[in-house]
Formats: C-alpha cells, sequence, structure tokens
C-alpha cells in the first residue's frame, strides 16, 4: 500500500502540481482597458412567435443590405499599401500604391503640427483632374527648410501629381508619382500615389461619386 | 340506395385519398427543394442571426473597421461600415470541421455572444519587408523615420480572444523568431490546452494578406463571428 502511494499516486499528484503551477503562470492577462462586450449583443426583444420572428429577421437584413454599394468601389489599404477597385466578391483592380507615413512635423517658429496620415474612413471621389498641378502647403517648405513663398506662383509645380489626380476630400487625392520606386512603402504626406498604368485604368473605370473606403 | 350522408363521406374519402397519394407523389420527387416557409423553423438559431445581423448594424454605425470570421463561408473579412474591404477565403491547417465546430461554439457561448474584441496577438516570427538599406536611402530623400516605413511580414502570429480561443495564422515566409523561448512556452500550453478542451483554429495565408491582417488586427478590435451552422 505505501509503495502505490510513493510510487504512483505521489508523483501523478506532482505531475498534475506542475501542470497546474505552469498553465496559471502563463496564462496572459488582458489588457486594462478593453471592454468586454463592445456591442451589446443580447437580443432580448427578438419575438418568440415565428412569424413576427421572420419578419424582424427580414427587416433587420434589409437594414443590413442598404449599408452596402450597389456598384464598385476603391479600397485603399494602408497597411499594404495595395489600392482595389472592386465589389463584396470580385476585385477589378489590385495594384500597389504609396500612403501616408505617419510620421509628425512640427514648425519651430509657429509651433504648427503636421500628421501625415492617409485619412481613414469613407469618402467619395469628388473630381478627376488632368494633368494637375500641386499646390505645395507651407509644410512642404518648413520639411526642406525653404523660406515661404509670398508669391502664390512660387507654390505651384506641375510636375509631381502625374497624368491625374482624383480628389476625396479634405485635399487629400489619388495621383501619380515619378517616385515609382518607391511604390508600396508608406512615404507620402497623406495623398495616395499610383504607377502611371494603374492610375490610367483607374481613372477610367472610376466615376464621381465612387466611395472611397480606407483602413 | 346510398344516402345523401353516405355520399357525402364517400366524396370525402375519395378527396382525402386524392390527396394522401399526391403529397406521397411529391415526396418521392427526387430533388425537390423546400421553400423558405417550409424550413423547419429553429427558435435559437434564429435568434443567433438576429443578434449577428443587429451586433453587425451597431459595428457598421461606428465608422471602425471591425473583423468577420464568417465560418459559414470559411472566409475572413474586414469591414468598414458594413462593406467589405478585405476577404480571405480560409485554407485550414492541421484543422478539422470539427475544430472549426468547437471554435465557433465557444465563440458564440450559452451566452449566445457573437462580437468580442481581439484580447492578445501574439507574434511568433517574423521578417521585413523592405531592406534596411533601401529604407535608409528612402528615409534621407523623405526625411521620414525609417521605422515608420518598414512593414512586418509575419512567418506566424495569433489571434486570442476572451475563453482561451484562438486563431493561429502561419505563412511561407521564413521569418527571425521573437523570442525562442516564449515560442516554446506558448506552443507548449496551447498543445496541453488543446487537450483540455481550448478552441484553436489554424490557417495558412499568403504573405500579402498576412500583412494587412496582422496590422489591421490591433488589440480591442471588435470581431463578429458568423456562426457555423
Amino acid at each position: 500500500m505505501k509503495k502505490v502511494f510513493f510510487f504512483v499516486i505521489v508523483p501523478i499528484a506532482f505531475l498534475v502540481g506542475v501542470l497546474v503551477v505552469f498553465m496559471t503562470i502563463t496564462k496572459e492577462k488582458p489588457p486594462e482597458g478593453i471592454k468586454l462586450a463592445l456591442v451589446d449583443t443580447v437580443a432580448t426583444n427578438f419575438p418568440k412567435d415565428e412569424k413576427l420572428a421572420r419578419k424582424e429577421l427580414g427587416n433587420a437584413e434589409k437594414s443590413l443590405a442598404k449599408l452596402k454599394p450597389l456598384k464598385p468601389y476603391i479600397v485603399i489599404d494602408t497597411h499594404a499599401n495595395r489600392i482595389y477597385y472592386r465589389t463584396e466578391d470580385s476585385i477589378f483592380l489590385d495594384a500597389v500604391c504609396s500612403t501616408g507615413s505617419g510620421s509628425e512635423l512640427i514648425d519651430s517658429v509657429t509651433k504648427r503640427k503636421w500628421v501625415f496620415n492617409t485619412p481613414r474612413g469613407v469618402f467619395k471621389i469628388q473630381n478627376k483632374i488632368k494633368d494637375p498641378w500641386w499646390r505645395k502647403p507651407d509644410w512642404e517648405f518648413i520639411e526642406t527648410g525653404e523660406p515661404i513663398p509670398k508669391v502664390e506662383a512660387d507654390r505651384m509645380d506641375g510636375n509631381v501629381m502625374g497624368d491625374f489626380a482624383m480628389g476625396f476630400g479634405d485635399g487629400f487625392f489619388i495621383h501619380g508619382t515619378i517616385y515609382e520606386r518607391l511604390l508600396g512603402i508608406n512615404v507620402t504626406h497623406g495623398c495616395v500615389r499610383l504607377g502611371t498604368d494603374d492610375l490610367h485604368k483607374l481613372v477610367e473605370m472610376t466615376p464621381i461619386g465612387t466611395s472611397v473606403y480606407i483602413f | 340506395m346510398m344516402t345523401s350522408a353516405g355520399r357525402l363521406s364517400g366524396l370525402l374519402v375519395g378527396v382525402l385519398t386524392f390527396s394522401l397519394l399526391v403529397s406521397c407523389a411529391e415526396k418521392k420527387q427526387p430533388g425537390t427543394t423546400a421553400t423558405s416557409a417550409d424550413k423547419q423553423w429553429d427558435q435559437q438559431q434564429a435568434e443567433i442571426q438576429y443578434r449577428v445581423l443587429q451586433a453587425e448594424l451597431k459595428l457598421a454605425q461606428a465608422n471602425k473597421p471591425y473583423l468577420v470570421l464568417d465560418l459559414k463561408r470559411n472566409r475572413l473579412e474586414i469591414k468598414l461600415q458594413g462593406t467589405t474591404v478585405w476577404n480571405y477565403a480560409m485554407t485550414l491547417e492541421n484543422t478539422d470541421e470539427s475544430e472549426l465546430q468547437k471554435f465557433s461554439e465557444r465563440f458564440v457561448g450559452s451566452e449566445l455572444k457573437v462580437v468580442r474584441p481581439i484580447l492578445f496577438k501574439y507574434l511568433f516570427a517574423a521578417t521585413s519587408k523592405t531592406s534596411d538599406s533601401i529604407l535608409a536611402i528612402v528615409s534621407e530623400a523623405t526625411t521620414f523615420p525609417v521605422e515608420l516605413l518598414q512593414r512586418t511580414i509575419p512567418e506566424r502570429f495569433q489571434l486570442k480572444w476572451s475563453d482561451d480561443i484562438v486563431l493561429d495564422i502561419r505563412t511561407d515566409v521564413i521569418g527571425k523568431p521573437e523570442s525562442k523561448w516564449k515560442n516554446t512556452m506558448v506552443d507548449i500550453r496551447q498543445t496541453i490546452a488543446g487537450h483540455l478542451g481550448d478552441a484553436l483554429v489554424s490557417v495558412k495565408m499568403p504573405k500579402d494578406n498576412a500583412i494587412t491582417l496582422y496590422r489591421a488586427a490591433i488589440i480591442g478590435l471588435p470581431t463578429l463571428i458568423y456562426p457555423a451552422s
């Protein structure tokens, strides 16, 4: 009996103890501040009656369907630097692009601050411009250490935005670039740069008013 | 001579026999499908479906991306305002249908929970997308810090939700391990936990898809499940 206790029960108990300790110390603690239930999904008002329940389901499906665009839309993936022209199940254009770097610039004189992010969210194509000119903003001069010009014409540059630009609001554009080797890297000040061929295809496909989803 | 009551009962028997024969003939027809109205009503399934729809409506209103685990179609999706902005048809690795079912059931649980935030993201090994020498040149030309320009290509990473629900993502990339010791501990723990009933689904993914998912799946990202049926 003693032999069984010492050679069977004690080792098993020891192993179980080690296992419990191991599992306890290696268990990760959830980060603080994360709400465990972001969305209250307890649908207490779901009807018990089949007919009413079917009607409720149908209404909810319709509400969700209304959110989806009926026409193809542009998606800009800032994580992988890719741009798509797509529907829910089909992709018509998949191209490499460049999006915002996320870096900051502070003007040491005026303390003005810029963060060079491509904005996230849902936008619409507002215009299409052929042979666009870039009106250099103040940050371009601050970044390069040049004085901010007093004459408007000194801000204009017709050689950097490629053949087309499509505006999607707040001064942000999808446009071409003379630095095609940098496509795929987050090097822009917020605009979305595309290679010449892909830009031509996208401009041709995209009507004004097309939704632009940026994430 | 038959009475009118007799004639009526004979007619009724005839009609009943005819309708019985017709219904039997209909049942025997191959390929006959039931309409949605004929489908057997499952109150709990319907309630889960309703919760999924309600939850998605709320998530779509938030104007922020959310992750969708569509286990009906074996698809991973990132959505924004209810619209798919990224999707990947899951290629399961060392995971069978029963494990997928277990994952789905664990996620929904007895409380019929259809949304959970990502609580942990663990990177086992990774490599850099752009070589440091190229980035150094780019950084000099653009004045942007190098670290902002670099992208991580994961070899393997995991997303975890509460109740030890784990999605393990692997790519073909050969990366540098973040910590060999910690990687071993995580693997041992999950092997033991797997035998104790934890839910883990392993997915193989091309590197371009993995870059997006790895970066977009931030801690706290709401995850909606379309449960496996």
